[in-house]
């Protein structure tokens, strides 16, 4: 199978893809996703959980938050699904919203893995989805419609850290390459997915992380 | 010089603000206040003057096309000083009877105290602080001091100067704040980037400053807030050929570490976009800046509207307004 299919056919079994819409929340709604797909029922949580746990904690504000913050609200307060805590925009909320009920709810482990290509690579070959913190530069918008981040030219403007999800790793013709799940809706790369070679991300990869839901 | 000669030379260029009928809404033009005299107004290449002052015949005023603006402006109210305070047939003014304020003779020294007051009259030097926001003149700073120059269209020299002379501000305050040089302010406002020509200003803009006159070579700093990371970026649209952009970049968000979690560093964040535009040619122009997703085509999720006058410099500003007269007068005779 060609890569853009490969892409296309993961893109097209989607169940609930982010748009983030203009808050600063990248790190917990790629949280929520890994999160989701840990479990043996995937489920679509509500990343506001975890953007509440990280206010309260003064661990987010426009500046973003952490991965550390996202995991220890995780394991905190876990998160109810997102149908009990419809995702905020703008985010108001000084408590949860009585649908939701009151914390803890599912919680999980966030764990960090040293941040490689290749400890990414053992991750998604033992079926998670880990979150990645990676640099984001010009060429990651892909404005002209592409659905790959190949390589990244000197001199593209820098626009900082951006956390994403991994959905899956192959070799296709014999070039290797991830789907990054992103938060940006729809419009993004191909129904908000794109693919990822090697060398892009040995070039921007930050951090890495994992979610285990199995001692919940 | 002693007070009551300072209050007359005050009293004098009030008079004359008054007697021209000038509403303070926007800096004194000084040139259209030498016409409104009736004076003949010259620009000649002077090489080793800034100006001249001569009472034969009709009379009239000459300033030197080789110096900024501001110092023809100010040269302009200085010959103004002498027509109105002095006598004599001819005055020739080289840089220091004008600019310095030590060791220049006392009929130099009032004309500067008439150009200072007639240029920068008390009531639109606290209209200039306002529009910079400045709440207590002691506290000043070095930028709201260049802001109060730029407004008024005089130099951070003169506007220092004049501060004094009003008494808004102290002695050696002002001798602080004489420290820093304008240069220096401009590259503050600029992140760091001089304007390419050292004379012209530099504009803030903001969301409550988005209207501007300016003289060609200005420059414009917009600088707004951008969440890069969830995808927005401001685009800027500039159909004109009176400004083009010169700087369009990103600033990544303050991501940093936590106290909570040393050593791991925030991801997403709010950043911020600088645009400086740099005008050109006289006419006008109108920036559109959009916070839109490059990759889709929905509508941009905020907008904003920058427009700006590039005004004519003095010197070709008097020979459009001349033509216009004699072709007024013309026109006039064959009715």
């Amino acid at each position: 199978m060609k890569a853009d299919l490969w892409l296309r056919s993961i893109a097209g079994r989607s169940t609930h893809l982010w748009d983030q819409g203009d808050r600063p929340t990248c790190v917990v709604v790629a949280t929520s996703v890994a999160h989701g797909t840990a479990r043996t029922s995937p489920m679509t949580y509500a990343p506001d959980a975890l953007w509440l746990h990280a206010v309260k904690a003064a661990a987010a504000s426009d500046a973003g938050t952490t991965l550390s913050a996202a995991g220890a609200a995780l394991a905190d307060w876990g998160q109810p699904p997102v149908a009990d805590w419809p995702y905020e925009l703008p985010f108001t909320s000084v408590d949860p919203p009585l649908a939701a009920g009151t914390p803890p709810w599912d919680t999980a482990e966030m764990r960090a893995v040293p941040a490689t290509v290749d400890n990414l690579v053992t991750a998604v070959s033992l079926g998670a989805v880990p979150v990645i913190v990676i640099n984001v530069h010009e060429s990651f918008y892909l404005d002209l419609g592409g659905d790959r981040l190949e390589t990244l030219d000197a001199g593209e403007a820098f626009y900082g850290r951006h956390a994403v999800c991994v959905v899956a790793h192959a070799v296709v013709d014999g070039d290797e390459w991830f789907v990054i799940q992103n938060s940006w809706g729809p419009d993004w790369g191909v129904g908000g997915y794109a693919l990822a070679s090697r060398a892009y991300l040995e070039a921007t990869l930050q951090e890495l992380a994992t979610v285990d839901a199995s001692s919940a | 010089m002693r007070d009551s000669r300072r209050r007359e030379i005050k009293l004098a260029a009030n008079r004359l603000l008054t007697e021209v009928g000038f509403d303070f809404a926007g800096p004194v033009d000084v040139f259209k206040i030498i016409r409104q005299l009736r004076i003949w107004l010259i620009f000649q290449p002077l090489q080793n003057a800034l100006g001249a002052t001569l009472r034969v015949g009709a009379g009239g005023i000459i300033i030197t096309t080789q110096r900024s603006p501001k110092i023809q402006r100010f040269t302009a109210a200085h010959e103004l000083g002498h027509w109105r305070l002095h006598r004599g047939d001819l005055e020739w003014d080289t840089p220091d009877a004008i600019l310095s304020s030590l060791g220049a003779p006392e009929r130099e020294r009032e004309a500067q105290l008439f150009a200072s007051h007639l240029l920068m009259p008390r009531q639109l030097v606290r209209r200039a602080m306002q529009v910079v926001g400045i709440g207590e003149a002691t506290q000043m700073t070095d930028v709201q001091l260049y802001g109060v120059s730029r407004e008024l269209q005089v130099s951070y020299e003169a506007a220092a100067r004049q501060m004094q002379n009003l008494g808004i501000v102290q002695p050696a305050h002002v001798r602080e704040l004489l420290k820093k040089k304008p240069l220096a302010v401009k590259k503050q406002l600029s992140s760091g980037v001089a304007p390419q020509n050292a004379l012209a200003d530099v504009w803030v803009a903001s969301p409550d400053a988005h209207k501007f006159v300016t003289l060609p070579g200005d420059e414009i700093v917009v600088r707004l807030p951008e969440n890069a990371l969830a995808g927005y970026r401001w685009r800027a649209q500039l159909p004109s050929a009176a400004a083009h952009v010169v700087t369009n970049i990103p600033s990544p968000p303050h991501q940093r570490a936590l106290e909570s979690a040393p050593g791991a560093l925030t991801a997403g964040g709010v950043g911020e976009r600088t645009v400086v535009l740099r005008t050109t040619e006289p006419g006008s122009w109108q920036l559109g800046m959009e916070l839109t997703r490059s990759f889709s085509h929905a509508d941009p999720i905020d907008e904003i509207v920058f427009q700006g006058t590039v005004a004519l410099p003095p010197a070709a500003a008097n020979s459009a307004e001349v033509i216009q007269q004699l072709r007024l007068a013309d026109s006039l005779d064959e009715s």
